[in-house]
């Protein structure tokens, strides 16, 4: 009896290691779906150093801009599944420009984790005067044109939400990616904005003022502010970065990956996590597996409800 | 005014030192490498300062890499060699009558004989003073008025109206940077078009691809442009070296030793064509289009017309080397004016800076850079600060730096560099085109970048054949995604007016000088090749 269950330890005890001990072959390509210096950009080329510092691998991280992650998502649908490719974009790349995007569908792609949420929220100069929602639509009626600036159509769909909602004529004003956005207010070009945690600064100044958060609660720079969700809006406009592998991946790489990574952003001394914890405040954003695939199926039927609307 | 001050101390800082606050000699030696290589590449027939600067951006972001801290090396060493090309080209033009830069042309005419009368050194002393003098005008000019027109346009411009001032730049570039004004907007349309590739606003996925997922979001931008610029250039040297084969270079000449002092007389003598020179570079450069080559014949032109003996320019007269090489110089600097202020390059040199702003960090040119935000400190979170602002007074700084190099030591490489004249293009072009192929593989991710660089260099050989200014292509290419978003954001902006461009004065205004600019420049070439046909 000793020794079957030696055996047995010794047979779990090899297998185990071989699960968690996926080894790449060769260096681990790291897409980027967005710009050079932003903030995801930031975000993974840390990463990819404190990975390959722990693990040993090496990662080269690229960086393939545009369409809010789609360019990147249209190559690493074709990548090989073996873990060997991966990218970093935002959950909408997924399960948003997908519904809009002939050439992409949510069922092309393994999800591994997300790593940080954002701090979604509606944004005016401070010299407007402006404190809430409210207060904008009693301009707009009485007359006071307003242009709200966004970064791509799920956040543009949120202004018209808002607007029909609290009786505001919005006239809408799309940039190109969140710096953009935020310049399109502080330039006058709009007197409305949506900010994705980019307004860190400028809010701290006091130049810009939070109207309401579209997470799920306040943002930490307006604790006792408004959500969306009190206006009686039932959507989250807010968004998570989110890695993600070809159909099909290699499940021991997702696994090995995801392990990683969550080993990397759990520990208080990384860089990435410091990184994350100022930029996406409060700390980096851990869902992985079911639950993942899940909430973004979530997402994804509220967003078609949303864009039937 | 504290604030500002602040700024520009913040600006200096960030050049000295880097983030932890250590002495960072980089960005200082990058300048200076990069002032030394202008220099050189300048004084060597065939190669100018944008070429160089098209050679060198991909490989610095292959060193640099592309965060934020990577920004001001590349800027760097871009900035000096702009600032070294247009100095370089005068050697080889006063020792051998053959121009490094086109530029440099009208240096040969008072240059090379000086030369002959054994005054060459002297010749090349009253270049390279008059050159740095004009630099360093237009840098001083830069400094002042980009903050001030930034402000300005931020506060009187909206939506409408950057993109009616866009289209009246493209109409004027197209209408004076050639000789036919008609091709000129017919190419810049074509390189708009060339633009429409890849993901738009919409968010409707990437347009134009052609089925190719790595264009989805365009043409690698730096890929194209060193394809029609620096491609194009090869096959063309390639294709000449090819016919005139036997035709040999010429063979040094050895030149008597004349007076070659350079002292206070002298500079008084030739003070006043620096002064107009300048000028008239400064304004050249400000204006989007016009090359430095247009700002030296107009600064040669001046001086002759403004000289007490107009009969003498062209024997050796040092006015006329003084007054061309300040003229040429001086356009780099303020060629940065619509750069740092509207976010428009002017001409090539600019376009690789916006190209290494765009490659590089989250800094962005144009006027909402000069945000005088107030810095404060905050507990547990960080300085509130516009760093694009700091970042600007940097690349002003780093511009200051240049001229300093170019004043102290400038003159000592220059002397030296006679011997470049004679590298011949069979050794030079093949050297070229190897080093661009290698470098745009590696910044712009493999075989897509190599397709490109080719297909567009094939556009410029034949763009140049034609003999069709290859600027309004370019800047057509690069600004065309700025001005659809401006045009898509007014138009919705407005409500969905579909005449939301003609509903300001001021856009109206901007329009049709920029239909009139075109009629008047087609007219007046009509009329000039008619008056040569007669």
């Amino acid at each position: 009896m000793k020794f079957i269950i030696s055996i047995m330890i010794a047979i779990g005890l090899m297998a185990s290691p071989a699960q968690a001990q996926w080894k790449p072959n060769g260096p681990i390509k790291f897409w980027i779906g967005f710009g050079a210096g932003g903030g995801t950009d930031t975000q993974a080329r840390t990463l990819a150093k404190e990975l390959e510092k722990l693990k040993g691998w090496r990662i080269i991280p690229e960086n393939k801009a545009g369409g809010g992650g789609t360019v990147m998502a249209a190559q690493l649908k074709k990548a090989p599944a073996d873990g060997q490719t991966i990218g970093l974009a935002i959950n909408t790349t997924f399960d948003f420009a997908t519904l809009k995007n002939d050439a992409l569908s949510i069922d092309d792609f393994t999800y591994i984790t997300m790593t940080a949420g954002s701090q979604t929220g509606i944004l005016a100069r401070a010299d407007s005067g402006w404190k809430t929602l409210e207060d904008v639509a009693a301009a707009s009626k009485s007359g006071t044109k307003i242009v709200w600036s966004n970064w791509g159509a799920l956040v543009q769909a949120g202004s018209e939400v808002v607007g029909e909602k609290l009786g505001i004529k919005v006239n809408h004003l799309r940039m190109k990616g969140g710096k953009a956005t935020l310049n399109a207010l502080v330039a006058k070009d709009a007197n409305l904005a949506w900010g994705g945690g980019i307004q860190r600064g400028l809010v701290a100044a006091g130049e810009v003022v939070i109207l309401a958060s579209a997470e799920d609660k306040p943002l930490v720079q307006a604790k006792d502010g408004k959500t969306l969700k009190d206006y009686g809006i039932d959507h989250y406009f807010g968004f998570q970065f989110l890695l993600a592998g070809p159909k099909n991946m290699n499940p021991e790489a997702r696994e090995a990956i995801t392990k990683a990574i969550h080993e990397v952003l759990s520990n208080p001394n990384s860089e990435t996590r410091k990184f994350i914890s100022k930029q996406y405040p409060s700390a980096p954003v851990l869902i992985a597996g079911k639950e993942l695939e899940d909430r973004l199926m979530t997402n994804y039927n509220a967003n078609k409800a949303l864009l039937k609307k | 005014m504290e604030l500002v001050w602040e700024y520009i101390v913040r600006g200096v800082m960030g050049v000295f030192f880097d983030a932890n606050g250590a002495f960072d000699i980089i960005p200082m030696a990058m300048v200076f490498s990069g002032l030394m290589l202008g220099i050189v590449v300048g004084a060597t027939p065939g190669l100018n300062g944008p070429f160089a600067m098209a050679l060198s951006l991909p490989i610095l972001i292959s060193v640099f890499g592309v965060s934020n801290e990577a920004l001001l090396p590349i800027l760097g060493f871009l900035i000096g060699l702009m600032k070294g090309g247009t100095i370089g080209g005068a050697v080889p033009a006063i020792l051998f009558n053959t121009p490094g830069t086109p530029d440099a042309f009208l240096t040969t005419l008072d240059g090379y004989p000086m030369a002959q009368k054994g005054q060459g050194l002297k010749a090349l002393k009253i270049s390279h003073f008059s050159s740095a003098c004009g630099d360093t005008f237009s840098d001083i000019v830069l400094f002042l008025t980009a903050p001030v027109l930034a402000v300005l346009i931020e506060n009187v411009l909206d939506l409408p109206e950057k993109s009616a001032l866009i289209i009246l730049s493209l109409s004027f570039m197209a209408a004076v940077a050639g000789k036919s004004p008609i091709k000129g907007l017919i190419i810049g349309i074509l390189g708009m078009f060339l633009a429409l590739m890849g993901s738009t606003l919409s968010g409707n996925g990437a347009r134009l691809t052609l089925g190719i997922d790595a264009l989805g979001n365009g043409l690698p931008l730096t890929s194209a442009v060193i394809g029609v610029l620096v491609i194009g250039e090869v096959f063309l040297a390639l294709e000449d070296t090819a016919r005139d084969r036997l035709s040999k270079l010429k063979a040094a000449v050895i030149l008597p030793e004349g007076d070659n002092s350079f002292g206070l007389k002298d500079i008084r003598q030739i003070m006043p064509r620096i002064c107009t020179s300048a000028a008239i570079g400064t304004m050249v450069g400000a204006l989007p289009g016009i090359g430095t080559t247009l700002a030296a014949t107009l600064g040669y032109d001046a001086a002759k017309r403004l000289s007490k003996h107009p009969e003498k320019f062209g024997t050796g007269l040092p006015e006329g080397v003084a007054a061309t090489e300040a003229a040429n110089s001086a356009v780099s600097g303020a060629n940065l004016i619509p750069v740092m202020s509207l976010g428009i390059p002017g001409n090539f040199a600019a376009v690789f800076l916006i190209l290494a702003v765009e490659s590089v960090g989250d800094f962005t040119l144009g006027p909402s850079v000069f945000r005088f935000t107030a810095i404060k400190e905050i507990a547990d979170y960080g300085t509130i600060i516009n760093k694009d602002l700091v970042v600007a007074f940097g690349i002003f700084t780093l511009m200051v730096m240049g001229n300093f190099f170019n004043w102290t030591v400038g003159w000592w490489l220059m002397r030296s560099l006679g011997i470049l004249a004679r590298i011949p293009k069979t050794i030079m072009m093949p050297v070229v085109l190897l080093i661009t192929l290698t470098a745009v593989y590696v910044q712009d991710g493999g075989f897509i970048a190599i397709w490109v660089v080719l297909a567009f260099g094939a556009m410029g050989y034949v763009l140049r054949r034609l003999e069709i200014s290859i600027l309004p292509f370019v800047i057509g290419f690069i600004l065309a995604p700025k001005l659809e978003e401006l045009i898509r954001g007014g138009y919705s902006a407005s409500g969905g007016d579909a005449l939301f461009l003609l509903k300001s004065p001021l856009a109206v205004f901007f329009m049709f000088t920029a239909i009139l600019i075109v009629v008047f420049v087609s007219r007046q070439s009509a009329g000039k090749s008619e008056s040569r046909n007669r």
